[in-house]
């Protein structure tokens, strides 16, 4: 179905135009989309969709709405945005959540940020936090320096070609020299419509000696037919910063999630990448830090879980170019019910990376004889100073700890919920405490 | 073979090899490079040299209560080696396990693949370890071990370690008399021996 489809029909000139026409944008922002366009038209006519993972053949790219505005403007008070849309945000705990302990809220219904707000200390501080769009007019010299730029170029593979073409929304931080910004920032994408495409576009810069939080949460109700998340991540970390970015993903297990998260990382600089996935039909996520600069440092730490008719294929991937550098990934992947988990990594040790260290672990739980989990990572290594290790075990939970639980009351059922919970606790550890407990209650749910 | 979008590079086309398929138990020692496919009917036990060549083995379990070992060393001081190792397991207690130990030197290069693999319904368990020691930086590893489970009931363990000779080691070797050459081939000797 997949190599018969005209992408043409599907994605057009029109469409691309009438967004960027809509956003108002500069003509450098619809000649970069227009370029990404033809990018993606290349690669799809000449190597298709990719193969080597999760089945896409069931993905109805002729019924995806590639663009849903949400017939609102963006509003800086909660009391201002329309109330159908205000209802579904409050469910999901957002207004609380940033009257509470956030920083900054950016919020997003289908293709456009119907919230954002940055709490005025911050704004002293010369942080900027913008809708994406917006950023585009106000900051046009970072937009043009930084986006799909360096860090993820519109032909990175045909998800990407296509997310440059008709992204829309998302996220633009940028923390000045010396700004430690002490309250995590968040966004929060919901996709609302069925056939519903998001991409939704997040640039971070973090400038010398600054330090940013920055949280990302989704979800979308269920539909028979499927929708796709094709988003972009981009974070520079600059020298001697430091950047955590958070992102708990419960896409609707009708969508396709293909996201591309990746950052580049300069002198002295720390990126952290925390990783929930538990939604969605199909994942493909290996979130990247290249490690430019010397001194660098990456960790990538990951929950995985996959149910009933999912497929989740994640994993990280990190380059080492800097001289001594170091990198930790931690996965942690619960199969059940027939759900199947892969862990796809990638470190690659280039020739002048010296003095090169990297850790890698990845665990997984398969609860069910009718589950599976693959394990594959690859290591690429060109320089004899590097110390690369990697270690993986797979299996199921022990009868003995069971029958110990059991022992002392714990149902059955209640037994296999600690043990998860326990299992995944040293990467949930990483989340904010609020967000440590609503991933567990998630776990939970998931495990009833 | 799964390869990540990245073509693993090896100069060898795998079509020219004829694959050798047996069935059978015991000490198999393999010689010759190319592609093996071997059913085991009983303890099965493969060694072979790693050399600037291709071998590719395929173990697959045709019985219950087995073990299946796959053993390869070797130095690499040139050239291309392309290491394949599957085990495979189809029925019930099937013990899996790969031991690798490699250097490379000068400009070689070892790919390395693996996979421990179960499917719907085998028992057993599985263990793979890779070491390689790179002596230059013009030599390359590329790894991929993998494991590929239907089964749950397989516990699986699989741990890889790419380094250079450690520096700590030979300066220890050092503070007994050993140029920095003789320690570094006594440290490859006890690498490969233990």
């Amino acid at each position: 179905m997949v190599d018969s489809l005209d992408f043409k029909k599907v994605l057009s000139v029109e469409l691309v135009k009438q967004i960027s026409s809509e956003k108002n944008e500069p003509i450098w922002m619809l000649e970069k989309r227009l370029t990404a366009l033809e990018t993606f038209y290349k690669i799809s006519e000449e190597n298709g969709l990719p193969t080597w993972g999760p089945d896409l053949s069931e993905l109805d790219f002729e019924n995806i709405s590639y663009y849903k505005s949400p017939l609102t403007t963006e509003k800086s008070s909660w009391a201002d945005v329309p109330d159908d849309i205000k209802e579904t945000f409050d469910k999901l705990g957002i207004p609380k959540a940033e009257h509470e302990y956030l920083g900054g809220v950016g919020a997003q219904y289908d293709s456009g940020i119907v919230y954002h707000k940055i709490k005025d200390m911050l704004k002293k501080q010369g942080v900027v936090f913008e809708n994406m769009d917006t950023a585009v007019h106000i900051y046009p010299e970072l937009v043009k320096k930084y986006f799909m730029t360096d860090c993820v170029p519109a032909d990175d593979h045909a998800f990407t070609a296509m997310h440059g073409a008709v992204w829309s929304g998302g996220t633009f931080i940028y923390i000045p020299k010396g700004v430690k910004v002490s309250m995590p920032l968040q966004a929060y994408f919901h996709m609302n419509e069925p056939s519903a495409g998001q991409f939704e576009h997040t640039l971070i810069i973090v400038d010398e000696e600054a330090s940013v939080e920055y949280i990302e949460g989704c979800s979308a109700p269920k539909y028979n037919a499927s929708s796709l998340h094709a988003g972009c991540v981009e974070i520079f970390v600059h020298k001697n910063a430091e950047a955590k970015y958070i992102s708990v993903e419960n896409w609707s297990k009708n969508t396709y999630n293909l996201n591309t998260k990746k950052s580049i990382v300069y002198e002295n600089g720390n990126m952290k990448w925390v990783n929930g996935n538990m939604g969605s039909k199909v994942t493909m996520l290996y979130p990247t830090s290249v490690l430019l600069g010397d001194n660098s440092k990456s960790e990538s730490l990951g929950v995985v879980f996959a149910g009933e008719g999912q497929h989740q294929d994640t994993g990280s991937k990190v380059i080492h170019i800097g001289k001594n550098t170091s990198s930790v990934i931690k996965s942690k992947s619960v199969s059940m019910d027939g759900g199947i988990s892969n862990y796809r990594g990638f470190v690659q040790v280039t020739k002048n990376a010296e003095n090169t260290k990297s850790y890698v672990s990845c665990d997984a739980l398969i609860l069910d004889e009718v589950s599976v989990s693959n394990t594959w990572p690859m290591n690429k290594i060109e320089n004899k100073n590097a110390d690369v290790t990697h270690e993986a075990t797979v299996g199921k939970i022990g009868d003995k700890e069971l029958f110990y639980l059991m022992s002392h009351g714990y149902s059955k059922d209640d037994a296999y919920r600690l043990v998860v919970g326990g299992f995944v606790s040293p990467i949930i550890r990483s989340l904010p405490l609020e967000y440590a407990i609503e991933f567990n209650r998630l776990v939970e749910l998931e495990m009833e | 073979m799964t390869n990540y979008g990245l073509k693993v590079n090896s100069k060898y086309d795998v079509s020219e090899y004829e694959e050798r398929v047996m069935t059978t138990a015991g000490d198999v020692v393999l010689f010759e490079s190319g592609v093996y496919k071997i059913y085991c009917d009983g303890d099965t036990f493969v060694k072979h040299n790693i050399t600037s060549n291709l071998m590719h083995i395929i173990c697959i379990s045709v019985r219950d209560e087995i073990k299946i070992n796959i053993e390869a060393v070797g130095i690499i001081s040139d050239g291309v080696s392309d290491v394949y190792h599957k085990i495979i397991s189809k029925n019930k207690n099937v013990e899996m396990n790969i031991k690798v130990k490699s250097i490379a030197d000068n400009d070689a290069k070892i790919i390395y693949r693996s996979s421990i693999g179960g499917v719907e319904n085998s028992t057993g368990m599985g263990n793979q370890d890779a070491k390689f020691i790179m002596l230059s930086n013009e030599c390359e590893i590329d790894a991929e071990p993998s494991l590929n489970l239907a089964s749950n009931l397989i516990p699986t363990t699989h741990n890889i370690a790419i380094s250079g000779v450690s520096k700590e080691n030979i300066f220890y070797m050092s503070l007994h008399g050993l140029n920095n050459k003789e320690s570094e081939t006594e440290l490859v000797h006890s690498f490969l021996n233990s």
